[in-house]
């Protein structure tokens, strides 16, 4: 049952999406006056980005670069944040849009609840945690992760039994099982589409056989593996916890194949993987590393460097496509590679102890199923103007990041940037300029606090 | 574990109404949870024994390998288990004396 709250409230900017793109566009826009709200399917904010172990091509910390964004956001006083949030439907109108919002039962009173996890301690039942990938595992009631913003319990019915131990063990008596989902209407003069991407299935290519092996990992998997509180507390492969000797990276695993659905450059796939060797080459400093590619792409500032350094460092880069991956004893895996540089032998079998598939990144939520947004063909928004590459074709409505399609984080947070810019000039435009003397609006708009109420 | 506070009669009811919305530990749920804990059981006695890696752990339980890691990851998480050193490519795991049940 959905209990409709009937209250509309308004906000200048509303953001779908918390990851850095939204987090970004939010600061921008809340730093310049405008009030913000910023909704979040997941528990916490942070997206993609907290759950990576460093970026490159500096190896700068991600957590370190996230975290003090996500507190800046949840501490300001212009954005407010709704995580556990769905978006139900986007309707654009003459004087903004109303958006429709369900707020998913957590079945903890975020107000009440003070972080001490008392509750999770209590619970008995385990799951495999989503934030680690299924690689660990994370109990029916429980703070999302460690440094997840809000820092509140959640309740998973799909694995609660309903046993009490956690409304037991709660020191404020934050836990609530009578709640239900909530939806509320929510006018909004602008709205910036941040919804970020996902991966596409490890499975998407059977002839690479991720469905009969643990030891066939996602870029996601191995980013939890390589943090330092990921789910092993070090890399080990997840069939049997063996400290691997041999590991190979398959570039374009998921992506410039048309016959996935995917014909498009993932764009960042050949440089995490290169991040990725060097971490794992730390991390394990007599183990090969090889990295199956078809070409290199290292377009952005420093990426060449970034390569050439991996080079220099010993990973393995061999120029050819897998053709299929096989099961091999003791769980290992042997690669059929065709070499594209060998003009004799160039059907090649290696034998690795774990294999990262390069997945293609596609889109995480398709906002024309709940509003007039078109997509593209790509299934990313349609950006139609050149000259405004963070409009929609609904004026008012704009994107950024990944959601408009692949793009590492630098790129994201530009974007993010651009877009709360223009998301600034559509408010002043439409809110301020069209409804004041020339004059008057100046002083407005040089002074943004209230800048679309006065 | 603690027994904790006496619930109130408002706290139980929706308890009860809650368990019957989610379709209360039903069948599916309890089954699954009963191998939860049979499985950690028979980790946590096998590790009273000796320190031991993942493989060694699979084969004398018997569970599939991958699912004794995935429980080691979960007891390390919250503090029941501990590295002990390497043997043969793997990590020796031991329980942790006193279960503090904290990460961080």
């Amino acid at each position: 049952m959905i209990a409709n709250a009937n209250t509309q409230r308004h906000v200048d900017v509303l953001i779908i999406g918390g990851g850095i793109s939204g987090l970004q566009a939010a600061l921008d826009l809340g730093d310049q006056g405008y009030r913000v709200m910023v909704v979040e399917r997941r528990p916490s904010i942070g997206g993609r980005m907290i759950s990576l172990s460093k970026v490159f091509p500096t190896l700068d910390c991600a957590s370190c670069i996230t975290t003090p964004k996500m507190s800046a956001a949840a501490h300001h006083e212009n954005i407010e944040l709704l995580t556990y949030t769905e978006v139900d439907s986007i309707t654009p109108g003459p004087d903004g849009h109303t958006v429709v919002i369900t707020r998913k039962p957590t079945y903890v009173n975020t107000n009440k609840c003070i972080g001490c996890r008392m509750c999770e301690y209590a619970c008995d039942t385990e799951y495999p945690d989503p934030f680690e990938e299924g690689l660990g595992s994370v109990r029916a009631v429980s703070v999302a992760f460690t440094n997840a913003i809000p820092q509140k319990a959640l309740l998973n019915p799909d694995y609660c039994l309903a046993c009490g131990l956690c409304l037991r063990a709660c020191p404020t008596d934050a836990i609530e099982f009578d709640q239900q989902p909530r939806q509320e209407t929510i006018g909004a003069d602008a709205i910036i589409i941040a919804s970020g991407f996902q991966l596409n299935a490890l499975t998407v290519k059977p002839q690479y056989g991720a469905e009969n092996s643990r030891n066939i990992i996602s870029p996601l998997a191995l980013e939890r593996l390589l943090a330092p509180h990921g789910p092993y507390g070090r890399v080990l492969r997840p069939s049997d916890g063996k400290i691997p000797g041999s590991i190979a990276f398959v570039q374009c695993a998921g992506s410039r194949d048309q016959t996935i659905g995917v014909p498009y450059c993932s764009r960042v796939c050949c440089m995490y993987a290169i991040k990725q060797a060097m971490l794992l080459s730390g991390a394990l400093p007599t183990a090969d590393i090889t990295i199956y590619y078809m070409d290199i792409r290292a377009f952005g500032k420093g990426h060449e460097q970034f390569y050439q350094n991996a080079r220099a460092m010993g990973i393995n880069f061999i120029r050819g496509k897998v053709s299929r991956i096989d099961p091999a004893d003791h769980d290992d895996l042997l690669v059929h590679v065709e070499l594209t540089e060998e003009p004799e032998n160039f059907l090649r079998k290696q034998r690795h102890d774990l294999v990262v598939l390069a997945q293609g990144m596609i889109p995480q939520w398709n906002p024309s199923e709940v509003s007039p947004v078109r997509i593209g063909t790509d299934g990313f928004v349609a950006t139609p103007d050149p000259a405004s590459p963070c409009s929609t074709d609904i004026p008012g409505i704009f994107v950024a990041g990944a959601a408009a399609g692949p793009k590492d984080i630098a790129d994201s947070i530009a974007e993010a940037g651009a877009a709360a810019m223009e998301a600034g000039a559509y408010l002043y435009r439409h809110h301020v300029a069209d409804k004041r003397p020339p004059t008057v609006a100046l002083d407005v708009a040089l002074s943004p606090v209230g800048a679309r109420s006065g | 574990m603690a027994a904790g506070k006496a619930l109130t009669d408002q706290q139980k009811k929706s308890l009860a109404d809650f368990r019957k919305s989610i379709g209360g530990a039903n069948e599916i749920k309890l089954k699954r949870h009963k191998e939860f804990l049979s499985a950690r059981k028979a980790i946590r006695k096998a590790l009273e024994k000796q320190p031991d890696t993942v493989p060694s752990l699979a084969e004398s339980l018997p569970l599939p390998s991958g699912e004794v890691l995935w429980h080691i990851a979960g007891m390390r998480k919250y503090g029941q288990v501990r590295e002990l050193g390497e043997a043969g490519g793997y990590i020796r795991y031991g329980l942790v004396e006193s279960e503090p049940q904290k990460k961080d």
